[in-house]
């Protein structure tokens, strides 16, 4: 194959669910990882996509530049302020999201960030943190998650 | 029979729609209602065909749709968005949210990426859950998407 011949790096990925399990972070304020196990996935293109037991598995077929949305709806964890984020093979984004409960009733939300993943092992989990900072004695249920990634560079 | 001879892939397709939104009245149907307004505008488009927000596809691909409005009034209902394809209601694209005062204003939106056909007709739709004596507004309504598998953004 020639050298100079052109290849598409094209990426994206569309995952979502509604059974997400409430997040139990009772009378703590630690970021807590979202089990993701039973997000199903389509439209893929150039993702590999292993769902373990324990540490779902999304990892691009190549390095770059990803745009990552998620689009969630919550309730519970009343009055709670609650922040999302997300890390990459350990590597926390620095953009996070915050919003409060305000009563526990349903609250859409979205969170947009861009990052660099540098290696395409698929040990390397793509995982959100979520957090509270005050301490609700009531869970947070995530009644619907829809992550979308598309590859930018 | 939609004609598929002159097809390729990697085409551009994007559209940019608005509209300033207003009351949104929501029959007792017991069904989402397609969020459609007349003063729908497009800012930007190529190779889609709409109807206020449905969008007709038309060059096969994976797209990339956001979609975003003011909620407004309708105090103490759950509302869920909702979107069709063709006329069937998906089901993995839902947003649910909750109107805590009508002196209160509160953006939704929600986005996602979904292979469409040539033909396909996709559109958002909504329903209330509880009664509410109060009408809901829709404020600044915005829909984007554009095929990913188009050549030049890559």
């Amino acid at each position: 194959m020639a050298k100079s011949s052109f290849s598409y790096q094209s990426a994206w990925l569309n995952g979502y669910s509604t059974s997400i399990p409430d997040v139990d972070f009772r009378r703590s304020t630690d970021p807590v990882i979202m089990n993701l196990d039973s997000l199903e996935f389509s439209p893929v293109y150039n993702f590999v996509t292993i769902n373990n037991d324990d540490k779902p598995s999304i990892t691009p077929t190549g390095v770059g530049f990803f745009l990552v949305n998620v689009s969630l709806s919550t309730k519970g964890a009343t009055n709670d302020t609650i922040e999302l984020g997300m890390s990459y093979d350990g590597s926390l984004s620095k953009m996070k999201l915050k919003w409060q409960q305000k009563g526990g009733n349903f609250w859409s939300t979205n969170y947009n960030t861009i990052i660099k993943i540098t290696t395409t092992e698929t040990e390397k989990p793509l995982q959100f943190l979520i957090s509270s900072t005050i301490q609700s004695d009531v869970k947070l249920a995530i009644t619907s998650f829809n992550l979308s990634i598309i590859k930018l560079y | 029979m939609p004609n598929t001879t002159n097809q390729f892939q990697n085409t551009l397709a994007y559209t940019s729609l608005y509209s300033e939104g207003g009351a949104f009245d929501m029959e007792e149907s017991g069904v989402p209602k397609p969020i459609a307004f007349d003063n729908t505008l497009i800012s930007l488009n190529k190779n889609f065909k709409n109807n206020s927000f449905a969008l007709e596809i038309t060059q096969k691909g994976a797209y990339f749709l956001d979609f975003s409005f003011i909620a407004k009034g309708s105090n103490g209902s759950k509302f869920v968005l909702y979107w069709y394809l063709n006329s069937s209601l998906l089901q993995n694209y839902r947003s649910t949210f909750y109107q805590q005062s009508a002196t209160l204003e509160y953006e939704v939106s929600n986005n996602f990426i979904i292979d469409l056909n040539q033909y396909d007709v996709i559109y958002p739709a909504l329903i209330r859950i509880n009664d509410s004596a109060e009408n809901l507004s829709l404020i600044d309504i915005k829909l984007s998407s554009y095929n990913l598998q188009q050549l030049g953004i890559h």
